[in-house]
């Protein structure tokens, strides 16, 4: 119901050339008149990245200010550019005018190519707050969380099982796809940051989490789901049946393994094609992946699925582990049955089997990539303390304790942008909590964003989306990169793509002319003209 | 649409309006006690909120030492609203606005070189030169800025919609963001308003219902707040309206007419304009009674003159008038601009409206103090800062003796919950600016000047039903359009407070502001307060003593 008020003119003038949508506009409005009309794309984005701002700081060749611009919502984003997931690209306008979305991932990744990774201007390495806050965990979540809360003065000390930060990033997610080099190089800003990092420290053994308690006035658990499933069937002990994370986990250090040259991976998701292309690299020259799941339901992402094809894997849909054939203590074949339905109704995982159906295949190697949960070992000294199971959905407080989480330990396994998301959100939880101020209030939906607009695409042409080239079938065998960054003259082109969806305007038409949005809009894009009554 | 999703604090002072006064009274409270927790419900965002939201180009009331004396204030202030001011609240505005003025400058606040102890003090007042010249465009950053060093908790984008009250004391209040709907409550052992006039009240002759002069944020939330608390309020019969740039609504005289501007009337007859009343009522009058047209004239002044006040208006308090005269083709060199009466308003800077309080900012509820517009004072910018300097002085001390009351915020939430329910569920189809504009129209019909006892009346019979219709008949679909209902509903009591108070005050006064066609002569039997005090559901107006201060000397 439009008031009249909404219908008069609107006195805000918007110089879209020069707008980079960032919204301080909206946020410094004092009558509240001002809204920013939200591209699809960053609305899409789990950590709000402002894409449209980046995409158009490309097509006008401000690559610095683009890279800038991601930065203020994403401190990996080398780690994101080249392996995220992109929900921002299934949201894309562009969709609806040639049916290719944007290319906001290699466009992301062109950016964080041309510059080295840098810690923030402004960091002081000293905390300016007296508190110290301990984050159990490393990976992307932890890591995103100690970024937020060192940048707001903090005292943060990492507590990390393995060698590294990163974790399922750079121990299992394979070199083909994220260069170890390249993302610890990111990660590591937090210690040039004056994060503090113990590595080799693993809570429930090296160090308990009643200590930590005692000695941080708050703590974040982000573990992550590092067990892997089991089949339970008879066998999965044998020495050439892998867990897909420890295989990747033994690749990715450059351990010897012993690949057989027939390999069978069980599964269906992420784990299962970069176990798959894994093992193809180790030398394997028959690779099957064998999933319950049809083409259509593999929790995959498509472009991962394209490369293992063209490396010649095959992809047996519909078929389950009925049970190994066992000779010397060795897996040497494996029987499957029919997979008829994977989920039922309600969407539960309720795999149902068909009677008839069944297949053989001799084996030289398993690798079972079944899925992942939680290992709760670090809880065990306050088991009685704390209900681990009342984790508030919102604020990501622990049963109203100075204790939180984050990450893959709450939403079980999700994407690395997810967690890098709930890792902010611990991060301001945790702030609002040790100032004393309420955690949810004002906090949530009330950054003056609006969704609910439509995009003219009616001029829009269609252009060819750009696509990143990739290295040879034939020099597959490596583990060097598959995907390669675009050029400049690639980004300049795909950039163009975009609609530029989103935009500021004075939505509520009740402007009072403080001229505080024009004060605060970096860019000078913003002009505010007496409203045609008063003019 | 809102979910009701509820959230809590404790604060020892909680401020209600982050501008001048509010910002200033934080900053205070901090400095005093550096431990008590300060929390500051804000409407917009403090960095730009309130009727000075960049800059200002004088702090209006300064008693500079041997040169302009706080008693002369005093008197000015006492002439220039006819002895309806309390004499001990404008002394206590006086005698801390020196040490204001130090204050502001060590905070990097720029006051330009003159001769008056260092500083440029112009004519305003007949007993002295009380307005010294700033040049600051970014007044309000800078006090952002100083606020934002300590750790109180600024809760932007809050309106407070009641207060806690509890046997007769103050114990915290209830707020809605105005984005997203949900309530926090405050429990505070004091509590300072600070929200500012009701700015959003008479219709302004531009037609625009955001075109008015001061912030339209202010919608009287203070006196509403204090009204429902028991608190007395004067002056809400003291409807001020000032004549100042025609259609855009920006401030102009007192630039001007301190460096020599002249006033001209449609029939190219200079006016002549008394000292205590440069800012008041008498423009308005003439403008009422004869003919509608008065134009200040800048083309016979020096360049220089011109250059310097083209400086300063289109640099601090509101910059948009260089792109309005620059719309226009107006040069002062070479034009005259036409001004017109703003709508009418109620305010304490610059009327004398407000929560009655005294040399302390206490009100008459124990623990609720008030300062800035929200305040009796007619104190401008001065009173803005000085009371809220005197409010976080008294409210500290209060707050230091008494422990957080845990008032049950359910019944003013339940409260809350039902209006709300009603706006969603209205089968009708009005939206909240259609009514807006008639609540606003009707203030024009029947509150505003001239009055009469059957327009008063009248005035009463139309906002009741008005308040009555709001529950009735307009619906809300956004969190947006409900905090402008509840803005309505402020304005709409403000109507009946003020027509009330205007019912009791049977004489005329302050030129036009309050002119009665049935009673058009001033009468010293209302040389008084008329007090406005909620009684169950009724108005309760009596007439009460003005604070007088005698000197011995009468300079």
């Amino acid at each position: 119901m439009r008031s009249y008020l909404e219908n008069l003119s609107d006195n805000i003038i918007i110089d879209k050339e020069k707008c980079i949508f960032c919204g301080k506009c909206v946020d410094s409005c004092v009558c509240d008149n001002l809204r920013l009309k939200l591209a699809p794309c960053q609305n899409a984005c789990p950590l709000g990245i402002n894409c449209q701002g980046y995409v158009q700081l490309i097509a006008r060749n401000e690559f610095d200010k683009a890279l800038s611009l991601i930065e203020e919502d994403l401190p990996f984003p080398r780690v994101i550019g080249r392996i995220c997931h992109h929900p921002c690209e299934k949201a894309c306008e562009r969709l609806k005018v040639d049916e290719q979305p944007v290319a906001l991932r290699a466009l992301k990744r062109f950016l964080t190519d041309q510059f080295d990774s840098k810690i923030p201007k402004d960091n002081d390495k000293t905390p300016c707050r007296s508190e110290r806050i301990a984050v159990v965990g490393g990976g992307p979540a932890g890591a995103t969380a100690s970024y937020y809360l060192r940048r707001s003065g903090y005292g943060v000390d990492i507590f990390e099982a393995g060698s590294r930060l990163g974790g399922m990033t750079t121990s299992c997610v394979p070199e083909f796809r994220l260069p170890s080099e390249i993302a610890l190089r990111e990660y590591n800003k937090l210690e040039r940051m004056g994060v503090k990092i113990n590595y080799n420290c693993k809570v429930g053994t090296d160090a308990s989490l009643k200590e930590l308690m005692n000695e941080y006035h708050s703590v974040i658990i982000s573990v992550g789901c590092q067990k892997s499933k089991h089949l339970g069937l008879e066998g999965e002990k044998s020495p050439n049946v892998f867990q897909a994370l420890e295989f990747l986990k033994s690749a990715k250090n450059m351990n010897n393994i012993k690949i057989g040259k027939r390999t069978i991976v069980i599964g269906g998701g992420n784990t299962a094609v970069d176990a798959a292309q894994t093992a193809y690299r180790l030398g394997a020259e028959e690779v099957r992946i064998v999933c319950l799941e049809k083409r259509e339901e593999m929790p995959i992402f498509i472009d991962e699925l394209k490369d293992a094809m063209e490396e010649g894997i095959i992809i047996e849909n519909g078929w389950g582990p009925d049970s190994f054939k066992i000779e010397n203590k060795l897996v040497s074949g494996i029987h499957l049955k029919r997979c008829i339905s994977v989920f039922d109704d309600k969407g539960v995982f309720q795999p149902i089997y068909g009677d008839g159906e069944r297949r053989y295949f001799p084996v030289d190697t398993i690798i079972v990539a079944i899925g992942q949960k939680s290992d709760t070992m670090f809880q065990n000294s306050v088991k009685n303390e704390i209900d681990f199971s009342k984790v508030d959905p919102v604020t990501l407080q622990i049963d109203s304790s100075k204790v939180f989480a984050a990450g893959d330990i709450v939403t079980g396994p999700e994407t690395v942008i997810d967690a890098m998301a709930q890792g902010r959100i611990a991060a301001e939880s945790i702030d609002l909590f040790l100032q004393g101020q309420p955690m949810i209030y004002g906090r949530f939906n009330a950054d003056g964003f609006e969704t609910d607009f439509s995009v003219d695409i009616s001029k829009a042409e269609s252009l060819p989306r750009v696509m990143p080239s990739k290295i040879s079938v034939n020099s597959r065998r490596s583990f060097e990169e598959i995907e390669k960054t675009i050029t400049k003259e690639q980004a300049i082109r795909e950039s163009a793509r975009c609609l530029s969806c989103g935009r500021p305007h004075g939505k509520f038409r009740n402007c009072w002319q403080c001229l505080a949005c024009e004060v605060e809009c970096p860019e000078e894009a913003l002009y505010v003209e007496v409203p045609y009554l008063m003019k | 649409m809102p979910k009701i999703s509820e959230s809590y604090l404790n604060a020892d002072i909680l401020i209600i309006g982050g501008g001048s006064a509010g910002i200033m009274s934080a900053i205070r409270a901090k400095e005093l006690n550096p431990e008590q927790r300060v929390v500051v419900f804000d409407k917009a965002n403090a960095k730009y909120s309130g009727s000075i939201p960049r800059g200002m180009d004088a702090l209006n009331i300064v008693a500079i030492p041997g040169e302009s004396s706080v008693e002369g204030f005093v008197k000015s202030a006492s002439n220039g609203r006819e002895g309806i001011v309390d004499d001990n609240v404008s002394f206590a505005i006086a005698s801390r606005s020196w040490e204001l003025l130090k204050k502001l400058e060590s905070w990097g606040v720029c006051f330009p070189k003159g001769e008056s102890k260092g500083y440029e003090a112009l004519t305003t007042h007949s007993k002295g030169k009380y307005t010294v010249t700033m040049k600051e465009p970014n007044l309000k950053t800078i006090l952002h800025e100083k606020i934002k060093q300590t750790d109180t908790v600024i809760l932007n984008r809050t309106m407070a919609l009641e207060l806690l009250i509890e046997n007769g004391c103050i114990a915290g209040a209830v707020g809605m963001n105005v984005r997203t709907g949900e309530t926090i409550v405050c429990r505070a052992k004091a509590v300072i308003l600070a929200s500012g006039g009701a700015a959003r009240f008479g219709l302004p002759d531009n037609g625009h219902l955001y075109g008015i002069y001061d912030c339209p944020a202010n919608a009287g939330d203070s006196y509403y707040l204090a009204y429902n608390a028991g608190a007395e309020l004067t002056g809400m019969e003291c409807t001020v309206c000032y004549v100042i740039i025609k259609d855009i609504n920006c401030p102009l005289l007192h630039i001007t007419l301190t460096r020599g501007g002249k006033l001209i009337d449609a029939y190219n007859n200079e006016l002549e304009v008394g000292k205590d009343n440069l800012t008041s009522a008498l423009p308005v009058e003439h403008f009422m009674k004869h003919g509608g047209n008065i134009r200040v004239r800048m083309s016979h002044l020096p360049e220089e003159t011109i250059k310097s006040i083209e400086d300063i208006i289109f640099s601090t308090e509101r910059p948009i008038v260089e792109r309005f005269f620059k719309g226009r083709g107006i040069d002062f060199r070479t034009h005259d601009i036409e001004l017109a009466p703003t709508e009418f308003y109620l305010c304490g800077g610059h009327g004398l409206t407000g929560v009655k309080i005294d040399e302390t900012a206490s009100s008459t509820v124990p623990g609720l103090y008030a300062a800035g517009d929200a305040a009796h004072g007619q104190g401008y910018l001065t009173g803005a800062f000085t009371l809220g300097l005197i409010a976080a002085e008294s409210a500290t001390s209060y707050a230091s003796e008494q422990r957080i009351n845990d008032v049950a915020a359910s019944p003013y939430l339940k409260e809350i919950e039902n209006f709300i329910h009603k706006m969603r569920n209205n089968k009708s189809r009005i939206s909240v600016d259609e009514f807006e504009f008639k609540v606003r129209r009707l203030i024009n019909n029947y509150v505003a000047p001239p009055k009469n006892e059957f327009k008063l009346n009248r005035a009463l019979e139309s906002m009741n039903q008005m308040q009555q219709e709001l529950c009735d008949l307009v619906q809300v679909e956004t969190t947006h359009d409900l905090i402008k209902a509840f803005e309505i509903r402020n304005i709409i009591t403000c109507a009946i407070l003020s027509a009330s108070a205007a019912l009791e005050r049977k004489e005329s006064r302050w030129g036009w502001w309050h002119f009665r066609s049935d009673y058009p002569e001033k009468s010293e039997q209302y040389r008084k307060h008329v007090i406005v005090k909620k009684d169950g559901e009724k108005v309760s107006t009596y007439l009460k003593e003005a604070v007088t201060m005698n000197f011995e000397e009468d300079n």
